[in-house]
């Protein structure tokens, strides 16, 4: 298993909060929008950042989480002069 | 053909139905009448396709990023950048779902665009497609086979 080392970091903590997201996308919206989340991780960020101030599914943290993921592997990826996938 | 209730065939019989219900849902239509969810989708999609033409990639699939396993949809957004240049042998060897990706981007921008009652009759012919034939779910299989093929390839 090969990871990144200029996306790693920011990619572990975003795939653990998009998973998170994901599992939450499941549970609320069914198996088939699930496996479209799966299929498309942009289509499960975008229905968190709608459904973040939903206080029954408790998505603001792992939203924020993975945000934060993102910002992470971005700066890390432009320090580094990286290229992403 | 569920006609007997006894025993086993109850579980038989409502797995069946389960998976009836679920294969014939129609979720890119509801996706399509949520008009805001649609916005969303495609103002991202337009942005990372930008981007990415611009060489600036902001999205990265996290699940390659941490795993270095591409996910289903890894590739597509390089081949549907192909595919708008024309290039389509080399789209379909990136990823041989990018005109079906193209496809539904495009209904998603029509029914954003056109006027109440036009948007209306394209989003029921799609629920059309999807309870009658489940047709959603027969793409979505495909991809999941497509992927585990090109995973052990």
């Amino acid at each position: 298993m090969e990871v990144s080392a200029n996306l790693g970091l920011g990619g572990v903590i975003a795939f653990v909060a998009g998973i998170a997201v994901l599992v939450k996308l499941f549970q609320k919206e069914g198996f088939l929008k699930g496996i479209l989340g799966f299929i498309c991780m942009l289509y499960t960020f975008i229905w968190g950042l709608q459904n973040m101030k939903n206080e029954e599914l408790k998505l603001k943290t792992w939203m924020y989480v993975w945000m934060a993921g993102i910002v992470i592997g971005l700066i890390i990826n432009f320090t580094m002069g990286g290229g992403a996938e | 053909m569920c006609a007997i209730f006894f025993g086993g065939n109850v579980f038989i019989c409502l797995m069946e139905h389960s998976l009836k219900t679920l294969w014939y849902q129609p979720m890119f239509s509801s996706l399509l009448n949520n008009r805001v969810e649609s916005a969303a989708i495609v103002g991202f999609g337009v942005v990372h396709l930008g981007m990415n033409l611009a060489g600036l990639p902001f999205w990265t699939c996290p699940v390659l990023a941490a795993t270095g396993v591409p996910c289903p949809g890894c590739g597509l957004t390089r081949a549907t950048m192909q595919l708008v240049h024309g290039d389509i042998l080399a789209s379909l060897k990136t990823h041989a779902f990018a005109p079906v990706f193209l496809a539904a981007l495009f209904i998603m921008v029509m029914v954003l665009i056109l006027p109440g009652s036009q948007s209306t009759r394209l989003i029921n012919f799609v629920n059309r497609l999807e309870t009658r034939n489940g047709i959603t779910a027969w793409g979505f299989t495909l991809l999941m086979l497509y992927w585990a093929v090109r995973l052990m390839a």
